[in-house]
């Protein structure tokens, strides 16, 4: 068996990833050339 | 030492939490809860050895007899031993044997640092009625004819609406305008509150809801990680229930404009669709990336992405390609999918590079000094002028601020881009066993290049 297959079996078998926290973003544009004078 | 690692006995950390997590990788996946503030995906292999010890303290030798009858091919003690050491205890879900110290910060810290600035505004259980209310809205009962009634008034304002309407809102009457930014920064909170009420929907709770800078742009965030125990279909919902809230304000909006016909409404909804078009920028991390992150089934897509463009570099840098962890149990739609996400959003990170240094160097930079000077003028015994002071003082320290967001950006962008190109995230044994003798930057490297990551 190649080194790559090993891996990727490795991989499959024990492998840990952090995941991200979920943070649900909005923002609100100021329209700012459209102020009025 | 193999006889050591054999006969060493663990146990699982008392507050850790497994549950099935749906990926749509090869293989099963499960997340992994340490406490409430950090999350993990791990292979079943894992799942397996953290079940071991959930059940008893458990040796080396036992786990890798278990795991190989259970066929896993690699469950050599040693490698158990290594993925237990190096991997599972710095990130906070096994006991180390004989209450060894655990330097925790060694797992790096926290990954929610695409938000430089974090302001808790609102805690959980403060608006737990509220959110708990709102989440009756997610009922399909209510859903349903609620989404029909949106799709009827999208006809009603391009059919009926769009046509007769003139759009003069710099001619709106100054009242009108502000009223229109406090119910559109009202309907901000709604939007926030309505992840918190989907994810509610679906029994998971939900974090704080606070204020933060994302890049350089202040946002209102809510925290609804614990979203990763809901199925993607569910995680869905919770990523649209944001744009739900405002679509039905939209509505609401459209209704009030057919019954008293002032134009006011309809500015009111055209705002609340533009800012749904935005919301869905899957580039950005706004609430379309975490749908396309759920409905694709790639819960790490901005890591995978960065990993193919990782690839892609090294391909044209004419070094050897080595497949990417992220990339290597990936179906090959979705590794297809990814390289094209990848070519859009290194087209719009080119875009916005430009963008933002138009605003540099054709405003910001050459409006500073006359603002300085106004605010000068401003203060000159015989002319003294409060309000244009204060007016001046504003404008320049926001764009200093924009300023200062955008160059520290820049700065950690170039001063880490190198490294990153040759980094890894996952962490398997081998991983792990490639990073001995500097266990305690092994995690701490990519996070603090994740803010710079962002960017691109």
């Amino acid at each position: 068996m190649d080194t790559k297959t090993q891996n990727d079996e490795l991989f499959e078998e024990l492998s840990v990833n952090e995941l991200e926290d979920r943070l649900e973003l909005v923002d609100r544009c100021t329209c700012r050339n459209d102020t009025p004078k | 030492m193999d006889s050591t690692h054999a006969e060493t006995s663990y146990a699982l950390a008392p507050d850790v939490q497994t549950w099935p997590l749906d990926t749509s990788t090869r293989g099963e996946r499960f997340l992994v809860e340490v406490g409430t503030e950090r999350r993990f995906e791990v292979t079943a292999g894992v799942h397996q050895v953290l079940q071991l010890l959930r059940e008893r303290d458990r040796t080396v030798g036992d786990i890798a007899s278990e795991l190989s009858g259970r066929g896993y091919a690699h469950a050599a003690p040693e490698r158990i031993a290594r993925l237990i050491d190096k991997v599972l205890i710095p990130r906070g879900m096994v006991e180390a044997p004989d209450g060894r110290e655990i330097r925790l910060a060694a797992a790096g810290p926290k990954r929610a640092d695409y938000l430089r600035v974090q302001v808790p505004l609102i805690r959980p259980q403060t608006v737990r009625p509220l959110t708990a209310l709102l989440s009756r809205l997610f009922h399909p009962v209510m859903a349903l004819p609620l989404l029909g009634v949106a799709i009827l008034a999208q006809f009603y304002f391009f059919l009926d609406v769009s046509p007769e309407f003139s759009w003069q809102v710099t001619s709106l009457p100054l009242l009108h305008y502000v009223l229109l930014l406090l119910i559109l920064n009202g309907t901000a909170m709604l939007h926030e509150l309505g992840h918190a009420a989907a994810c509610l929907r679906f029994g998971c709770p939900h974090g704080r809801i606070g204020w933060g800078i994302y890049l350089f742009i202040p946002v209102l965030f809510t925290d609804v990680s614990p979203a990763w125990r809901l199925n993607r279909k569910q995680r869905a919902v919770v990523d649209s229930g944001g744009m739900y809230m405002e679509i039905l304000v939209a509505c609401a909006a459209l209704g009030l404009y057919h019954w008293t016909g002032n134009d006011l409404y309809v500015y009111l909804f055209i705002f609340l669709e533009l800012s749904l078009l935005r919301s869905l920028n899957p580039i950005l991390r706004r609430d379309g990336y975490w749908l396309m992150a759920d409905l694709s089934g790639q819960p790490h897509l901005r890591e995978a992405s960065l990993g193919a463009l990782r690839q892609g570099v090294a391909g044209l840098l004419g070094r050897e390609v080595e497949d990417e962890p992220l990339l290597r149990g990936m179906p090959r739609w979705m590794r297809h999918s990814l390289y094209l996400y990848t070519l859009a959003a290194v087209t719009f990170t080119g875009l916005m590079v430009y963008w933002v240094s138009l605003r540099i160097l054709g405003e910001v930079i050459p409006r500073a000094p006359v603002l300085l000077a106004e605010m000068v003028q401003g203060l000159t015994p015989g002319s003294f002028d409060v309000p244009a002071v204060l007016d001046a003082s504003l404008r320049l320290g926001f764009s200093l601020l924009f300023l200062y967001f955008v160059l520290s950006l820049g700065i950690r962008l170039v001063g880490s881009s190198a490294r990153w190109l040759t980094g890894k995230e996952s962490q398997s044994p081998e991983a792990a066993d490639d990073a001995e003798g500097r266990e305690a930057s092994t995690e701490q490297r990519p996070a603090s290049e994740r803010k710079e990551k962002e960017a691109a």
